[in-house]
């Protein structure tokens, strides 16, 4: 009885994990298949219109040596997360008002809700022209996209903490204060983080868009002139940076929640 | 033990006077007021234990709410030692239905809230905290979140941070309905034990007759809608209650007499709502 | 009832049509402060920089009525490959969704893309498209289609693994086709994901069209914003703005009312 239940059991864990190293196989040789239709496609297209794979790479090196990759990542990160800071501290702010007076979402809602749906990188002409050439209009327009998701999340939070966790509270007489700092502070904190998360994409966004349309500094920088001067193989490399910033942001931002939440199941990542 | 003697000088532990609660709901465009306490009156004694029970949604939660003070009535008033509740205070302290924990702080903390907010020093805290975790029989498990531990386990800790605010009454809501018939009968058995050691005053919700009966010296049935008190059942058991008690011909007397006023109850308030 | 219940219940009726009042003296009040710090803003500032709001809804006014005028047609440029794109990304986003949530081989083969693009900050996406497609019309479709397509496909997957099992058994058991199952059970149960992509995607579109625009169009709402700021024009600046933010709140304002009565069907 005790054996063939162990047999059995062997064998769905070999069966497992066949499993699982024939998806890897899967993924891997799929995602091979990309960089190798880069490299061939590369080889017989011209210059200006695509690189082989293999250049991106040396060009990659060559960036990153020479430090320029370095100057420009730094450069765009400092600016990104200055805007995300921004964003978490008066984004959770406004959405923790918002969802605790009552009269104060009638004065600010209307105009969070539209600006929520307004595709704010159309003011960022304005924004440049009336902060300069420096990092005041990019971090600007960072924040304009990637304040709302938090201050909506927070919001939420704010109006689900329900009764259950403010009447405990109320019933050994806490103070308002103690009301805000003890129960309605990290009760938000996964709704913020859920915003915070869907923040990363749209202040990347934010980013790229103010370092091609302002002073062209940075990552998004390097891409615009790369391209117009047709250098296709270092085009890439700052693509791939923004790529893995965003992947790694967002990984750090899930991490954090898991960390700060734990009671918390991850909610489902509704994309953005 | 006996009863405690009423002394007509000394005011009762706990005074409700007739309560009136209304709930209002907005329907279309107007309200309509859903009243759900309609004249609840009750006089508990220092060191009573009693039992309320009472068809779902008959407003056994909101008198408890009331008495502690979380919500004002519309009429009537609640006394505690003669004078008037206005509000939360020390001498009371809820065991709510739905445990009231907070999530991200562990066993030891969550104990310890009530009196962090009394500004209580951390190390005096901590050993009543500790004391009261190890009186519930958590000893061990301080140091676990909320959602690492079962409903009895969780309900053991709201009792515990109840318990550590030392108030002289406790309200208790259904707070031992997520736990099993083992952990129920345990619990029951430390909770009498702590009362007849510490004599506090104890208003107890249940929906379990039984446990109404084998608990109280006194069982208050409540009718539907709007809640009021049907009738009153002195307990004339022997304490301290063991499972023998259960098994004399008057513990079923009594519970057989509870169940048909309270079924007398909730068809009387169905023949109400029919009528309506 | 009592007289007790009569007093609150007027009280609670008087305290209800008060915070109605309420609500919209604020809304109101507050909106007027909005503009009348702006008006006055605008006629202090330096005119090269910022607009009164009267001179702006003067602009915008004159712009909507003249039917050849920048404005509207710049509104039907972007439009007119907004709405072409959008449908392609969202029949193919569904179809992706579809077949990486039904199919194993499918999902391994495509997960690293989705996963990759989706990390992607789509507007870094246009200096190369430029390089491949060239400036026009089918620049903008295909930055549009790459902008929405994800977000619709990743949610129309993860609708379908979370709907299968539950509604799945009982078709099965009915002996059910695939097709049928596919038609009948798993995409009317994933529908209310779809939406909640569609808004998602539609969102994103928008801003990448508005980006697309300011590197290769003179002509779309977003080539006009473009002309109209590097000129100084601040008042035609806010026209295409205004519109943008309107249509913005309208297409989310629709998809959440869509996803609402959805939902609400649904749960019933
Ligand atoms: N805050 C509230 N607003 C409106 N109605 C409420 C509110 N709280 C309770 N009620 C209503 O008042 C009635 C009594 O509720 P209450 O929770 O006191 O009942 P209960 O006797 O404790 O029920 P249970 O046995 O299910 O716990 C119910 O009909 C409930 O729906
Ligand atoms: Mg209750």
């Amino acid at each position: 009885m005790t054996t063939s239940l162990a047999h059995a059991a062997a064998r769905e864990a070999a069966a497992r994990r066949y499993v699982k190293r024939r998806n890897l196989a899967i993924r891997t040789g799929s995602i091979a298949l990309l960089f190798l239709a880069w490299e061939i496609g590369g080889m017989f297209t011209p210059r200006i219109f695509l690189a082989p794979f293999h250049d991106t790479v040396l060009a990659f090196w060559k960036l990153t040596k020479d430090g320029t990759l370095l100057t420009a990542t730094a450069n765009s990160l400092s600016v990104l997360l200055a805007g995300l800071a921004i964003s978490v501290v008066f984004g959770a702010l406004l959405g923790l008002l918002m969802g605790r007076y009552l009269r104060f979402n009638w004065m600010i809602g209307p105009y969070v809700n539209g600006l929520y749906a307004t595709p704010t990188v159309a003011l960022l002409p304005v924004l440049s022209l009336w902060l300069g050439l420096y990092a005041g209009p990019k971090i600007a327009i960072v924040v304009l996209l990637a304040i709302f998701p938090i201050i909506k999340n927070t919001y939420a939070g704010v109006i689900t903490v329900g009764q259950e966790l403010l009447e405990p509270a109320v019933s050994m007489r806490a103070s308002e204060f103690q009301i805000a700092r003890l129960v309605i502070a990290p009760a938000i904190i996964p709704f913020v983080m859920a915003g915070l998360r869907l923040s990363v994409g749209r202040g990347i966004v934010g980013l790229v868009v103010g370092e091609f349309f302002t002073a062209q500094t940075g990552l998004g920088g390097l891409l615009v002139r790369y391209a117009s001067s047709f250098r296709t193989a270092e085009m890439f490399v700052p693509i791939i940076v923004l790529v893995a910033a965003g992947y790694g942001l967002t990984s750090l931002v899930v991490l954090l929640q898991q960390r700060l939440a734990p009671w918390k199941e991850t909610e489902r990542d509704q994309g953005l | 033990m006996t009863v405690p003697t009423v002394d007509a000088a000394t005011p009762p532990k706990l005074a409700v006077e007739n309560i009136q609660k209304t709930f209002f709901k907005s329907v279309k465009d107007d309200v309509v007021g859903i009243p759900v306490l309609n004249g609840v009156s009750l006089s508990v004694s220092q060191g009573e234990f009693v039992s309320v029970i009472g068809p779902s949604g008959c407003g056994k939660s909101t008198l408890l709410r009331i008495i502690d003070g979380l919500i004002q009535p519309e009429g009537g008033r609640v006394l505690v030692d003669g004078r008037i509740v206005s509000g939360p205070g020390s001498d009371r302290a809820v065991v709510f239905q739905y445990f009231g924990l907070y999530p991200w702080r562990s066993v030891l903390r969550n104990v310890e809230f009530g009196l962090e907010l009394k500004g209580v020093p951390a190390k005096e805290r901590q050993e009543i905290a500790l004391e009261n975790i190890a009186q519930v029989g958590l000893r061990g498990f301080e140091n676990h979140y909320p959602h690492e531990l079962s409903g009895g386990m969780r309900q053991r800790v709201g009792f515990a941070r109840a318990l550590s605010l030392d108030p002289q009454i406790i309200l208790m809501d259904e707070p031992f309905s997520s736990v099993d018939e083992q952990t129920r009968e345990l619990l029951q058995e430390q909770l009498l034990e702590l009362w007849s050691a510490t004599r506090k005053t104890i208003l107890f919700i249940t929906h379990s007759i039984d446990e109404a009966v084998y608990m109280a010296n006194r069982v208050v049935v409540m009718g539907a809608r709007p809640g009021r008190i049907v009738e009153e059942i002195t307990v004339d058991l022997p304490h301290p209650r063991t499972s023998e008690v259960r098994a004399l011909p008057r513990f079923g007397e009594i519970r057989a007499h509870a169940w048909e006023i309270l079924k007398k109850g909730i068809r009387e308030s169905a023949e109400l709502n029919a009528a309506a | 009832m009592t007289a007790i219940d009569d007093i609150a219940l007027q009280a609670e009726r008087a305290r209800i049509r008060r915070t109605k009042i309420d609500r919209v003296l604020i809304v109101v009040c507050t909106f007027i402060g909005f503009l009348a710090v702006w008006e006055i803003a605008g006629r202090l500032s330096n005119p090269l920089f910022f607009a009164p709001v009267s001179d702006v809804v003067r602009e915008f006014w004159l712009s909507l009525l003249d039917p050849r005028g920048r404005l509207l047609n710049g509104l039907v440029e972007t439009l007119s490959v907004l709405v072409p794109g959008f449908v392609i990304a969202s029949v193919l986003g569904v179809a992706l969704g579809v077949l990486m949530g039904r199919s194993n081989l499918g999902f391994q083969i495509l997960d690293p893309y989705v996963t990759i693009f989706y990390n992607t900050p789509r507007v870094a996406l246009i200096p190369l498209l430029l390089l491949w497609i060239g400036v026009g019309d089918p620049l903008k479709i295909v930055i549009v289609i790459l902008a929405a397509i994800f977000p619709v496909s990743v949610n129309t997957m993860v609708g379908i693994r979370d709907v299968s099992a539950q509604f799945t058994e009982p078709a099965r058991s009915m002996n059910a086709t695939e097709s049928q199952l596919l038609r009948k059970v798993i995409l009317p149960a994933t529908f209310p994901y779809v939406v909640a992509g569609i808004k998602l995607g539609l969102g994103r579109a928008l801003t990448t069209v508005i980006v697309a625009e300011f590197f290769v169009s003179v002509s779309g709402l977003g080539g006009i914003l473009q002309a109209t700021s590097s000129s100084y024009q601040m008042a035609k600046m806010f026209a295409p703005v205004i519109i943008l933010a309107a249509m913005g709140v309208a297409i989310d304002g629709l998809l959440t009312y869509l996803e609402r009565s959805v939902l609400r069907r649904y749960r019933s």
